[in-house]
């Protein structure tokens, strides 16, 4: 049986190939009568025999092009050769001699064989290749002009040499479905269906088709095309995959097709836009349209190589979009078919190889360079933020009457010691919370003469000394010799977990009331846990927590300041109150004795107590390909020990110490970069201690830091950032003697600015500064003024008014901050300020530059205007001029095939010879003609497209159109195929009334299944979890869909859309089972019929069941239903409403609610939108 | 008029369905799945509707008579270390932390990521080998499963790429180019070959879990894309959770009950504008919804299995009944090729091994070693591999010098595109043949090197095709899996 049907089958089949086919080959032949060089012989030449006699020069057989006229005549007619050599050659039976030859596994056919053979014997006229030339239009003979358009009149010429017969026109519902479609992406709606269907002259017509060209639904159905060709994309498409952010292009696009934006500014604007400077951020957003390509940052990439791939990439892509042309072929060799060299392609590649900023993407949504694109909202706020900060600034580096007078009292305290008034606290009274005993003696310092309890709190009261702005609380823990331990426990050590400092007279009604401390110091602080000086200063007592002295380590004294704000001592009689707690879990970790002091200035120690500061080098800056590999590598000394007059080699050059007196604390300094690259600058500083202690490294730069004590990171921050001096605090735990201190900067991009100072009573004042200040202010100069200002107050200030002013600049600094966060950014196009170097790739290599090239288009395309600079704007002007052969030529084709569903030229991405010649290449001229002479007016080219009659033909398939013309290239019939992805899902929302009609913002997330985006993440990528949105983003309409190009969106791709990884100028219509699936099961489909069935309850109106049903198929067929239809549907819905009555549960799962009517129609609407005609258009 | 005459006359795939009426294209490949003639059908069915231009000169499929009919490939991600697992070099162990001599690196450019260390100290690997099958085959300790089956595995120790990176090194090796767009190696047998299953699709996917390092590399869905081929031919993915198929179960309240009579009424309004529109792609609309209906209980059926006795899923090891495992996702392998599935592809991802390559590689190991041998005896004793291809390999190798920190007992590895090792097996491949060599470092090849593109050119061949008859007309090239350079098929490989 099996086999009786397989043999069966293939007679069958048999039947069909020997004969169908045999009729189909009569009709072309009998169509072909003549065979045109164009149509016919030149694709066979290029395909079988250009590879090796073609514009390859370098790979060019026995010297012989068949690609030129003056070639091919060579062969036919020269004085060597006749017209038989090369029908000889072709039908030779000797493999020898056959061409072309059997290992090129690319034989003639025996038709293609007899074609050129044709050809040759009718005279072996040859056409210089039709699209290199600038389009000529036929002329419209002027009798028929007046009533038809250009379109009809070839489309009509063509019908008849074809010997086939046009349809007659679309019935009314056909032809306002289509319409709808093709102008706005969305099938009309009951309105619309009414008022046509009402009146379907010819006028109304006209006037639904201008509405539709000005409904915003234009643009956003236009613009979709638009960026399947250019790869837009809502991430970097490469590796990580991470986010990227350049939507507002996006909007850019639509809004474009909206306003009618004529086609050569829209070239013009996307090119070059960045160099219209009155278009504003508009051309500079426009101007992202050269950052489309994929990008990358995979961490080990060579940065030549990344870079030459965007600039072949953006090449490729230009080729392709404006061209029509596979101008990639030239990467590596001249091309094989079309004339473009090596040399010209690295000659337009030089216009797209100065991009101001890296060719690698961070993995940040907006590599440099970018706008931002703020609301008006938020622009004003920023600018509310700015001012703050604006004000801030100037109230910092202004005067601040408390603060001044606080660095007045700083000076006077630096030029005469003796000014700075220190005295010893001699308390009243002492008392142990454990009940130890105390002992004060007569220096004032209190000792420990008991046993200490486990835990313990000191308390000790004195009277304030007479005298003003007391600021500090000096504590010394003193032992009785210099081998002696600080600590009373077994092993010497103490920990503080905290001190608190009251001010008050209890005895006079004063209550103690606690002065803040801003700001501890300690000579000492362990590093082995939460040990430093900060936390027995931080208003907890924990008791894991606090000051620890290392006692057990190193003998002999500590020291420890606490900073307040100057005290108000115009009460009299004030006392002061210390407690130290000692709550730490480790038992008796007290001091053996203690004395306390009171300072009113910063504390300051002893000169032999100092740290030295030695003069500051730098090495480099180092080029790095990418800022990663210049965090992650070493550079110089790093981190190791300096030798002044070491010597570094990195690729192949010397690097050496430079000193840098200059490099002075505080200031702003900007340090060396290089050119167009990212860098590494290596500065070392030596400090001198005189024992181990902390101090504080300040700092800020605009890029990153990365900072090495004693071969030790001890800070690491990745940039770029804004530079905020200072703002950096680094603990640097130094050890007695010599400290080796490095910074390594790494430049991002742009300038590199750099600040430092260190904050320690130990660290001495920079040179001259002691002098600088002796001088009286009115003698030093603002400038110094202002620089002793600024070092007072970054470094020593602790003022409560300077501190708040910090803080709330601070503040407002993240705030604003947080708002850019917000604020859309967009990728854009910014020159080099000179262009960068070109070179031909050797074979395409990234590291084997051939010869230098300067920009220049190729000549077979047109001259480049005399006039044009040589840069994109240039380029434009070139591509938009009147004699340029393409760019009109491509342009109308892609419309055309939007509209028709295949280009005249079906190949609407190669127009070269490998590329399929026009089916009309007469209305291809003309179109593209008309097109340029009416100013590029894109809405003018389609209205006269989809009003056409050609148009508006039945696109019924009749048995002789369907043998005849099996692709309908000759369009006797109406264009009909299955819809594209989004236009299926957009209709299926906006039938069923989900649809959420809001325009442009960033890109939006509709659910999709669980895990696909997780199944291929990179695990750090900011796009390995998929989270869909919530509420109405998700109805909004396709073209907002975020588009993950390494995982696109699944009911985009099952239905043909592409990855966006590369351009697209065509989709494919595949018609597959796992589409079916989807149409049928997922979420927002099955939800479109649930509400659709919801939709037909409440607008059908009060009538049957029966007219329900055509209400309803009319709504998303624009017709009404046969009455065989009717009854199909009908009967499903009756049946269906039987079975889920039975099966109450069911029905509950389905529609939330027992109601079989309900689930019917939900049924019935999920088989209306699966209908092919609703698939299709 | 002989067949390559045929393919160069366009015969509207729709022209056949038409005449065929009720006879669609598809119930008659499926009623007649079996021999030549059913794939010279398929193949017809696949050039016609794909064929973008009139120049479709690939002779009808297969070129040759194929020694495979379907193959699974086990793709290793992030690149597992060739002289950790396959390519011993005991020698090594004498050169622990001495430099790579400059003679071995020959100023090769390195990845951004050691370019910068000042040293290339050389970290031998610390794992043993030991010979094993009937040539004493040298098979690291990691790999016992697989050890014990290296008769029946063809080993390449000599494959080489161009990339250095992972995103243009695997897209390379699964598409034949490093940038995006291309084809995929499973879209382009799809399109070629077609499926044996009608109602399964030609090429599926698996994505497998791992317990190697966490910061995996990523995929990419080009990787089992169509590029440039209709996105039908896209490897469809088999999921470890939800549907297994996207979009495969009806909704919650639509029962097959309910489906089937929603598409009997489908089929009939879909018939009765058929007969007014004359539209013949409406016929194969038709077609499609009944196979997807079909797929509907295929797919489950594939997937569950209950119907596996113990002493097969013992083959896989523990994990086989872990959803989304390596394991659990080669015992689908080998029930989907069973039924049909033309080309099936694990990706296990977590080899990218740059540091502690010790405390990773091991669970790699553990993941696949029994799983990928199970598949082999599985598929041994149904008689199935003497028909599959099972290939096993990653991106590129790994390099003999340590990346990072060199302990006696820790090391990391960059990457190496310059030598790596894959292994073949089944489907006409010579088992037990060693094939290339590389130097003492592992780090170039010595004798017969073997291009990534030469695999996929034996590949094809093993499966029927010629790879440079194997074309689709694109961007004015007749594309190429293998590329415009010359391929060469490994016949030392083939037995």
């Amino acid at each position: 049986m099996r086999y009786g049907f397989f043999s069966t089958a293939i007679l069958f089949l048999m039947t069909l190939l020997f004969c169908l086919p045999m009729s189909v080959a009569t009709a072309q032949t009998n169509l072909n009568s003549a065979v045109d060089f164009n149509q016919t012989i030149r694709p066979i030449l290029s395909d079988h025999c250009f590879a090796c006699h073609g514009p390859d020069s370098n790979d060019r057989q026995a010297d012989l092009r068949l690609d030129t006229a003056d070639g091919l005549q060579s062969i036919l007619d020269s004085e060597e050769r006749t017209r038989d050599y090369l029908l000889d050659r072709i039908h030779s039976k000797d493999p020898d001699s056959i061409m072309p030859p059997p290992e090129f596994q690319k034989p003639l056919s025996r038709e293609q064989k007899n074609e050129i053979e044709q050809w040759v014997m009718a005279g072996a006229s040859i056409e210089k290749p039709w699209a290199f030339n600038p389009p000529n239009a036929t002329a419209v003979p002027p009798n028929i002009q007046s009533n038809v358009s250009g379109i009809d009149y070839f489309i009509q010429k063509m019908i008849e040499t074809k010997g086939l017969t046009k349809n007659p026109p679309a019935s009314p519902p056909e032809i306002l479905r289509r319409l709808c479609l093709d102008l706005t992406g969305l099938p009309p709606n009951r309105e619309q269906i009414n008022r046509f269907l009402d009146d379907s002259s010819d006028a109304t017509y006209h006037q639904l088709v201008d509405e539709l060209l000005q409904s915003p639904h234009f643009g956003e159905h236009f613009g979709r095309y638009w960026l399947d060709l250019v790869r837009y994309g809502d991430t970097h498409g490469l590796h990580l995959d991470n986010y990227r952010e350049m939507w507002p292009y996006r909007d850019w696009v639509i809004d474009a097709f909206n306003h009618n934006l004529s086609f050569d500014q829209f070239i013009t604007q996307q090119l070059a836009g960045d160099l219209l400077p009155q278009l504003g951020d508009r051309g500079l957003i426009a101007s992202g349209f050269n950052r489309l390509n994929v990008t990358t940052n995979e961490g080990g990439s060579i940065y030549e190589e990344v870079f030459a791939r965007n600039v072949i990439d953006r090449t490729d892509a230009f080729g392709t979009i404006f061209l029509g042309l596979t101008v990639g072929c030239a990467v590596c060799h001249d091309h094989k078919f079309d004339p473009i060299s090596q040399r010209d392609y690295y000659s337009l590649s030089a216009f797209f190889n100065s991009l101001d900023g890296r060719a690698m993407d961070g993995n940040t949504k907006d590599p440099a360079p970018v706008i931002r694109v703020a609301t008006s909202e938020q622009e004003s706020l920023i600018a509310e933020y700015d001012q703050s900060i604006q004000d801030f600034k100037q109230e910092r580096q202004g005067p601040i009457e408390s603060v001044d007078q606080a660095q007045i009292a700083w000076e006077r305290s630096l030029t005469d010691q003796s000014l700075v008034t220190i005295q010893a606290l001699h308390p009243d009274s002492v008392e142990s919370a454990a009940k130890a005993t105390m002992e004060i003696l007569e220096d004032g310092s209190v000792k420990l003469v008991s046993d200490a309890g486990d835990k313990d709190t000191t308390t000790i009261i004195a009277s304030i000394p007479e005298g003003n702005g007391w600021q500090t609380l000096h504590l010394e823990a003193l032992v009785e010799s210099e081998e002696s331990k600080v600590g009373v426990s077994p092993n010497g050590n103490v920990v503080l977990t905290e001190i608190t400092i009251e001010v008050g007279n209890p005895e006079l009604d004063q209550p103690w009331v606690k002065i803040p401390t801003v700001y501890a110091l300690a000579d000492i602080e362990q590093k082995d846990g939460p040990f430093e000086i900060r936390y027995a200063i931080d208003g907890s007592f924990k008791e894991r927590e606090g000051w620890a002295v290392a006692g057990h380590q190193n003998p002999g004294e500590r020291n420890a300041w606490f900073v307040f704000a100057p005290l108000d001592t115009q009460e009299t009689n004030q006392k002061i109150r210390v407690q130290l707690h000692y709550q730490s879990v480790f038992a008796k970790h007290q001091f053996k004795r203690i004395k306390l002091s009171l300072s009113d200035s910063n504390p300051s120690i002893p000169e032999s107590q100092q740290i030295t500061l030695g003069p500051v080098f730098s090495a480099g800056p180092f080029p790095i390909e990418s800022p990663n590999p210049g965090y992650a590598r070493s550079f110089a000394s790093q981190g190791q020990a300096f030798q002044e007059d070491e010597m570094f080699s990195y690729q192949d050059q010397i690097f050496t110490w430079n000193k840098h007196e200059e490099l002075t604390p505080v200031a702003a300094h900007e340090l060396p970069t290089v050119v167009d690259r990212s860098s590494a600058l290596v500065l070392y500083q030596n400090l001198q201690s005189p024992k181990p202690q902390n101090v504080t490294l300040l700092c800020g730069t605009d890029d990153g830091l990365i900072v090495f004590l004693n071969g030790k990171e001890v800070s690491n921050r990745r940039g770029p950032r804004e530079l905020n001096p200072l703002d950096q605090e680094i603990e640097l735990d130094l050890r007695q003697g010599s400290n080796d201190l490095y910074f390594k900067v790494i430049n991002h991009e742009g300038k590199s600015e750099f600040t430092y100072a260190y904050r320690s009573p130990a660290i001495p004042l920079p040179t001259g500064l002691v002098d600088l200040v002796k001088t009286p202010a009115a003698e030093r100069g603002s400038e110094t003024n202002s620089a002793l200002r600024q070092y007072y107050r970054h470094v020593f200030c602790l003022h409560p008014d300077w501190i708040a002013l910090l803080d709330l600049e601070k503040g407002t600094r993240k705030a604003k901050e947080a708002l850019e966060r917000e604020i859309a950014t967009t990728l854009i196009w910014k020159e080099t300020k000179e262009p960068r170097a070109a070179h031909i790739l050797i074979r395409g290599q990234y590291d084997q530059p051939g010869d230098a090239v300067d920009r220049d288009t190729p000549d077979f395309l047109g001259e480049y205007p005399s006039d044009a600079p040589k840069n994109r704007l240039g380029l434009a002007q070139w591509l938009t001029s009147d004699q340029h052969p393409l760019t009109a030529r491509v342009a109308v084709n892609r419309f055309w095939q939007q509209i028709f569903g295949t280009g005249l030229v079906k190949t609407s991405e190669d127009f070269g010879s490998q590329g399929q010649p026009p089916s009309h290449p007469e209305l291809l001229d003309w179109l593209a003609v008309d097109f340029q002479s009416h100013n590029w007016d894109v809405k003018r080219l389609i209205k006269m497209m989809v009003t056409s009659e050609t148009y508006r033909t039945s696109h019924q398939v009749t048995p002789e159109l369907l043998t005849k013309d099996p692709y309908n290239r000759f369009l006797a019939r109406g264009p009909r195929h299955r819809l594209d992805a989004e236009i299926l899902r957009d209709q299926a929302l906006y039938l069923s009334g989900l649809l959420i009609d809001q325009q442009g913002g960033p890109s939006v997330k509709p659910p999709q299944p669980e895990g696909l985006w997780a199944a291929v993440g990179y695990s750090g990528s900011n796009t390995v979890r998929f989270q869909a949105d919530q509420g109405d983003k998700i109805y909004r309409r396709s073209v907002y869909t975020f588009w993950k190009r390494t995982s696109p969106p699944p009911q985009m791709s099952m239905l043909d859309a592409p990855s966006r990884e590369s351009c697209t100028a065509r989709r494919e219509r595949t018609n597959t089972p796992l589409q079916a699936l989807l149409l049928l099961n997922e979420q927002q489909f099955l939800e479109a019929a649930k509400n659709l069935a919801d939709r037909v309850q409440k607008e059908a109106g009060d009538v049957s069941e029966f007219d329900r049903i055509r209400w309803a198929f009319q709504t998303v067929t624009a017709r009404l239903p046969s009455d065989a239809e009717s009854h199909a549907i009908d009967s499903l819905l009756q049946d269906s409403k039987q079975y889920y009555r039975e099966l109450p549960k069911l029905c509950e799962e389905l529609v939330g609610e027992n109601n079989e009517n309900k689930a019917a129609w939900t049924l019935v609407c999920n088989t209306l939108l699966n209908l092919d005609e609703v698939v299709s258009k | 008029m002989n067949e390559s005459q045929i393919n160069q006359r366009m015969i509207h795939p729709e022209l056949l369905a038409s005449s065929m009426n009720e006879l669609t294209r598809r119930s008659l490949f499926s009623k007649s799945a079996a021999g030549l003639g059913a794939a010279a059908l398929a193949t017809l069915e696949h050039r016609y509707t794909a064929s973008a231009s009139n120049s479709g000169h690939s002779p009808p499929l297969p070129h040759h008579n194929a020694k495979a009919q379907r193959a699974i490939y086990l793709f290793m991600s992030g690149a597992p270390s060739q002289m950790d697992l396959w390519d011993p070099k005991p020698n090594l162990t004498d050169w622990f932390d001495k430099d790579l001599p400059d003679s071995i690196r020959q100023g090769q450019r390195l990845t951004t990521m050691t370019s910068g260390q000042a040293r290339f100290p050389i970290a031998p690997s610390i794992y043993q080998f030991s010979p094993h099958g009937q040539q004493g085959t040298m098979v690291s300790e990691l790999l016992p499963h697989l050890a014990k089956q290296v008769d029946q595995i063809a080993l390449v120790r000599s494959m080489y790429t161009e990339a250095i990176n992972h995103d243009p090194a695997i897209t390379y090796i699964c598409t034949g180019d490093q940038l995006p767009g291309k084809a995929s190696l499973g879209s382009w047998l799809s399109y070629g070959l077609g499926t044996e299953n009608e109602n399964l699709p030609a090429f599926m996917v698996m994505t497998a879990s791992w317990t190697g390092r966490q910061q995996a590399q990523a995929l990419y869905n080009r990787l089992w894309g169509s590029g440039f081929l209709p996105s039908k031919y896209q490897g469809v993915a088999l999921r470890s959770r939800g549907d297994k198929v996207l979009f495969l179960s009806n909704p919650k309240g639509i029962d097959t009950t309910a489906r089937r009579r929603m598409l009997d009424t489908l089929g009939s309004l879909n018939q009765l504008n058929l007969e007014q529109v004359g539209d013949p792609e409406i016929n194969a609309r038709i077609a499609q919804y009944e196979m997807a209906f079909r797929m509907q209980t295929s797919v489950p059926e594939l997937a569950d299995l209950t119907d596996e006795p113990q002493h097969v899923l013992d083959l896989y090891g523990p994990e086989v009944l872990v959803p989304g495992t390596f394991a659990n996702s080669c015992i689908m392998a080998r029930r989907m090729a069973e039924r049909g599935v033309r080309f099936t592809q694990i990706f296990h991802r977590g080899w990218d091994q740059h540091g502690t390559l010790p405390k990773d590689l091991p669970k790699q190991c553990s993941d696949v070693d029994q799983p990928s041998a199970g598949l082999l005896r599985d598929l041994k004793q149904r008689g199935m591999l003497d028909d599959t291809l099972v290939v096993w390999g990653g991106e590129f190798g790994r390099t003999a010098y340590c990346q990072g920190n060199l302990t006696k007992t820790n090391y990391g590895r960059d990457h190496h595109p310059k030598c790596f090792s894959i292994w073949m097996a089944g489907g006409g491949v010579n088992g037990g043949v060693v094939h290339g060599e590389t130097d003492d470092f592992s780090y170039n090849i010595t004798k017969d090197p073997v291009h990534i593109h030469d695999l996929n050119a034996t590949i094809l061949h093993l499966l029927g095709i010629d790879h440079r008859r194997f074309t689709y007309p694109f961007q004015g090239l007749d594309q190429r899996l293998t590329g415009v350079e010359p391929a060469r098929v490994v016949h030392e490989l083939i037995g």
